[in-house]
């Protein structure tokens, strides 16, 4: 589904010179669950954006769903991000705006979908997370947890093959988290790839595999367990 | 394009676009009345005088003492203008086109007869020896100048009662629609006991004195030479200042017991006469860009704003798989949606001021015309004030999404 | 607190430098153009002589024409020039406590000196009270004499303007001056008097000077001067030339009367009718009373005197000075949202909703300020532009201290109303809402 192979991010100002990815490789099959671990400027947002789409890699190589997005150019990259990913923020990133009915739409209107598909899956996507009855209601008037549910909502109803999830319970209680966790895992279960960002390494147990990310370099790999061990880099690991 | 969700995302929080509105509403009324007003004033002042315009001056001549013999005087003075070099005719006249005055009368159609429509039928009166049109530079359409026997010195305190007229087109048109004008009778003195007018010629369009009139082509010639009044002339091309430079001397010559008030070129003559709807003319083209310049101003700093503010919407919505003209789109489809409601609105109040104006102030009804382009104007200016701005909001990253908390 | 919060407004300005200066300019242009069109309004429809404007009427009589009306629209007004016959035969019969009969001439003044060529100089021939009715000043000397009128003597009453041109000094009472072929004396020298409008004589530009030269209306009469002016006949007159002319229907002469109080004006209007009814018998005024006493307010209305562009340049200025306010205020409540975090943390640190609202509205008032300066000089241009436009306007476009406080009244009022909601809008921002950084 994903493939990095000494993947590079250099960003520079005037001054500095910071490389946020150095050699960064890593192979992700369809249907996985991926946690993705890592202190504080290790790197793993950047490796988040570069996954999604949202910037560019310096050098290397990044496949998606055997595409090599090198050659691409920003529409076409958000077309594919459009068609391909899901997306979920940590702070929810929803339109205040907008009703949840609306809300879920938006990625559904840049694919181009016509109205009657459209309500169809928002009605779908916003029933399987729980609020399919309050399609109308604002994000002002929900909890947190139900917020991150909307946003999960929007990810899925362009049934995208990879979900990528930012810090998807850092704004949330522990109540909330844990049913966002089993909607996740649910969502796997039905052959969903998810690559999940965390700080939370209670959260990175219950992904079937994580990732351990420390100064932009994938560092140890854990199919169930986890020992932080620092080690110079390898350059594959064995899914 | 997504009108509905921008739609109802700006009800939700509508101050802002309420205000941008009803700035556009009153940009298109105060527009659109601008507009009707600064091209009716241009209309106007573009309307022909049928004369020949850059070679004709017009000077006004008193002579001192009441007791000098009008008659002679007047033929000494028109001999001696006619003998300068450069002058191709010289006539005595009191008014002139578009010089705001002069002398208007009322034409019925025979002797005795009630008019109703007499407003219609008012006409402003030219005074024309044989040498007359060829001084005003106009044609004679239809059948014949006035004789020299038939001409006679008019002055001050006379009632002109000619056996003899000449009419301008629009006048015969008005008067004898279906036939031709000529040998026709009429009666321009309102007595009834006063013998009629014979009108034997028709004369091409030369502008009444009043400028703004809608009679403005109503004109009649009478055979009068009139004596104590001023003169025209109309020089060789080029020749018409060097002429003028010489004139006081010329008939002081003659006589020197006269004033000559006032000597201006018909280019002076003209430009006076449309002064005042020149300067309206210029100020509220002023008063439109300023309004203009305001209102897109006040576009670009309300959309700028919005940029910002929406900074992490855009991001997620690029995330979420907009393409930056996604975005640019939907900048531009709510500007355009503001500025429609505000078209609306505009319209009728427009409308609204127009009838305030016809009422109170003797206006024109504003053809409904300009509201198409007013709003057209309008629109552009919104799509083009919000276009910075929006592009600076589609270059957002889409790395914004996740980068800021 | 005040001086806190002008300071908090001028650190707010510079922050901004752009974006205010654009405020400061749109508010500016808006004021400009209104009071531009406000000072020329306000100037043109101005009391000529306010202080007996109440008392003055315009004397009108409908001699008009059996069969169509002098005024063609619904108000039916009578003429608002008077035949000679009759002005002569009120002026004679003298009803009112005050009265002045006028038209208005030109007099070619022939200087003694030959080599000074002959110049036409307005005039206006006038016979009873005009100088006593229209407080026209005197410098030396004074009108003349009902005898003088009685007997045609030839008595002059002049401008300083033309005492100091044709004789290099103004007190020449008594001197001789030749008018045309024949000589006048001197009986008086008027001060400087400027009356605007001109308003007792509406044929001609109203916004000019007043006539330079005045001779009694016998004299006028008798050596038929020129007439300047609007004449209108219904009828031709019967004969030619001046005496047929003033004998006839034509009207081409002013009338006014002084009517101090209700009961005078009653009285006179009385005896107008009767005057009417009388002459009726003689086969003249064919058509149902319409005699009219108007003063002075209610006759520069009718007669039109304020130009209608005035007013529509008035409206139109207005009307964008408040989209220039509304700009303001969408462009202000942009300006303070986007602070919402130090609003926030203002609040969270103390301030009271009140006082948020106080700093934000004398945010508004400080841009109001600036934009009244930079309007001001607008404005000062803008009447200069007129000046230059309209030639005759030059001593109507002028700024005067009571425009120059209503503007900056405008201004501060305008600013304060413009920002009153995006001033309220910041007040409700929560203390520290925006600290999360979301």
């Amino acid at each position: 589904m994903l493939q990095m192979q000494n993947l590079r991010k250099v960003f520079r100002t005037a001054l500095v010179e910071t490389h946020a990815l150095r050699d960064f490789s890593l192979e992700v099959k369809a249907g996985e669950f991926v946690a993705v671990t890592g202190p504080s400027g290790s790197g793993k947002t950047t490796f988040l954006n570069i996954a999604g789409l949202l910037e560019e890699h310096t050098d290397g190589l990044y496949a998606l769903d055997g595409i090599d997005v090198n050659k691409l150019d920003d529409d076409a990259r958000s077309r594919l991000r459009n068609e391909k990913i899901g997306f979920i923020f940590q702070s929810f990133n929803l339109i205040p705006d907008l009703d949840l009915f609306d809300n879920v739409d938006v990625p559904l209107r840049y694919r181009g979908f016509p109205k009657a598909d459209r309500k169809r899956r928002i009605e779908g996507a916003l029933g399987r997370v729980g609020l399919g009855s309050r399609l109308h209601h604002y994000p002002a008037e929900l909890s947190g947890g139900q917020q991150q549910r909307v946003a999960i909502a929007r990810a899925l109803a362009g049934e995208p093959k990879l979900l990528l999830a930012d810090e998807p319970t850092g704004n949330l209680d522990t109540v909330m988290a844990r049913g966002v966790l089993e909607l996740l895992e649910e969502i796997n279960g039905r052959g969903t790839t998810i690559i999940m960002v965390t700080h939370d390494l209670e959260l990175a147990r219950r992904a079937r595999r994580h990732v351990h990310v420390v100064d932009g370099q994938v560092v140890d790999l854990a199919e169930t367990d986890f020992a932080p061990i620092r080690a110079p880099a390898r350059t594959q690991a064995a899914a | 394009m997504e009108i509905r969700p921008i739609f109802s995302a700006l009800r939700r929080s509508p101050v802002a676009a309420v205000l941008i509105a009803s700035q556009i509403a009153l940009t298109l009324a105060i527009l659109a009345n601008v507009l009707f007003i600064v091209t009716e004033r241009i209309e106007q002042m573009s309307v022909p005088s049928g004369i020949d315009e850059p070679n004709v001056f017009y000077f006004s001549n008193v002579n001192i003492g009441n007791l000098r013999d009008k008659t002679a005087s007047v033929k000494e003075d028109l001999d001696a203008l006619r003998a300068m070099p450069g002058v191709v005719a010289a006539v005595g006249q009191f008014a002139m086109p578009m010089g705001r005055s002069g002398w208007q009368t009322s034409i019925a159609l025979k002797v005795g007869e009630q008019e109703e429509a007499l407003s219609e039928r008012t006409a402003a009166v030219y005074f024309a020896d044989e040498h007359m049109l060829r001084a005003l530079g106009t044609r004679l359409l239809e059948g014949r100048e006035f004789a020299p026997g038939e001409i006679q010195i008019f002055s001050d305190g006379m009632q002109p009662n000619p056996p003899v007229i000449m009419v301008s087109t629009a006048l015969a048109k008005v008067l004898f629609p279906d036939e031709s004008a000529i040998g026709k009778l009429v009666n321009m003195t309102g007595d009834q006991n006063q013998p009629s007018q014979r009108i034997v010629g028709v004369v091409d369009h030369v502008a009444s004195p009043w400028p703004n009139s809608r009679n403005i082509d109503r004109v009649i010639y009478v055979p009068f030479v009139p004596a104590g009044f001023g003169f025209m002339v109309r020089t060789d091309p080029g020749e018409r200042d060097r002429v003028m430079a010489k004139v006081e001397d010329t008939l002081f010559a003659v006589n020197p017991n006269r004033i000559i008030p006032s000597m201006r070129s018909f280019d002076e003559i003209r430009r006076r006469a449309f002064n005042d709807d020149r300067a309206m003319a210029f100020l509220l083209s002023f008063i439109g860009i300023a309004l203009l310049a305001v209102t897109a101003f006040g576009i670009v700093g309300q959309a700028s704003f919005w940029v910002t503010q929406r900074t992490k919407q855009i991001g997620t919505r690029r995330a979420l798989g907009a393409r930056k003209v996604d975005i640019l789109r939907y900048f531009q489809t709510e500007n355009a949606m503001i500025t429609l409601i505000g078209v609306l609105i505009g319209s009728g109040l427009a409308l609204g001021i127009n009838v305030l104006l016809v009422k109170y102030l003797d206006f024109d009804r504003l053809p409904w015309t300009w509201l198409p382009v007013g709003a057209i104007v309008v629109l552009l200016l919104g799509q083009l004030a919000v276009l910075g701005p929006a592009m600076r909001a589609s270059k957002i990253a889409p790395a914004i999404a996740t980068r800021t908390a | 607190m005040f001086t806190y919060y002008l300071k908090l407004a001028f650190l707010a300005l510079k922050r901004t430098p752009a974006l205010s200066s654009l405020m400061v300019l749109a508010i500016a242009l808006g004021l400009a153009t209104a009071m531009t069109a406000l000072t020329l309004l306000y100037k043109l429809s101005g009391d000529p002589i306010p202080q007996k404007s109440n008392v003055l009427y315009a004397v009108q009589l409908d001699n008009w024409a059996a069969d169509r009306a002098f005024d063609e629209t619904p108000a039916n007004l009578p003429p608002n020039l008077m035949t000679h016959r009759d002005a002569r035969r009120l002026l004679a019969d003298a009803k009112a406590p005050m009265q002045a009969a006028m038209w208005r001439s030109g007099v070619s003044v022939v200087p003694e000196d030959k080599d000074v060529r002959p110049r036409l100089v307005s005039a206006r021939v006038t016979g009873g009270d005009f100088f006593a009715m229209f407080d026209v000043p005197f410098l030396h000397g004074g009108t003349w004499s009902k005898a003088d009128e009685q007997a045609e003597h030839r008595v002059t009453v002049i401008s300083r303007e033309l005492a100091e041109r044709v004789y290099k000094r103004t007190d020449v009472v008594g001197e001789r001056i030749r008018y045309g072929d024949e000589d006048f004396t001197v009986v008086g020298v008027l001060d400087n008097w400027k009356v605007q409008p001109l308003f007792y004589d509406v044929s001609n530009d109203t916004l000019g000077d007043p006539e330079e030269i005045y001779v009694p209306w016998s004299v006028g009469t008798v050596k038929e001067m020129d007439i300047n002016g609007n004449t209108s006949c219904f009828a031709p007159p019967t004969g030619e030339g001046f005496v047929a002319l003033a004998e006839s229907d034509c009207i081409f002469a002013q009338y006014w009367a002084e009517l101090p109080d209700a009961a005078t004006r009653d009285a006179y209007f009385d005896y107008l009718t009767a005057y009417v009814a009388e002459q009726r018998k003689t086969g003249r005024f064919k058509r149902p009373d319409n005699n009219k006493l108007s003063p002075v307010r209610e006759w520069l209305t009718q007669n039109r005197v304020v130009p209608d562009d005035s007013r529509i340049f008035t409206g139109i200025g207005v009307a964008f000075l408040f989209v220039c306010l509304l700009n303001a205020t969408g462009l202000l409540l942009a300006k303070f949202l986007r602070k919402s975090g130090e609003i926030g943390l203002r609040r969270a640190l103390g301030a009271k909703r009140r006082a948020i609202f106080a700093q934000h509205l004398t945010e508004s008032g400080l841009i109001g300020f600036l934009g009244a300066v930079v309007g001001l000089i607008l404005t000062v241009g803008g009447l200069a532009l007129v000046r230059m436009l309209i030639p005759r306007f030059d001593d109507v476009a002028r700024i005067d201290a009571t425009l120059f406080l209503l503007l900056i009244v405008v201004a501060l009022l305008g600013a304060i109303a413009a920002g009153a909601y995006p001033a309220w809008r910041a007040c409700r921002i929560a203390p520290a809402s925006q600290l999360k950084t979301n």
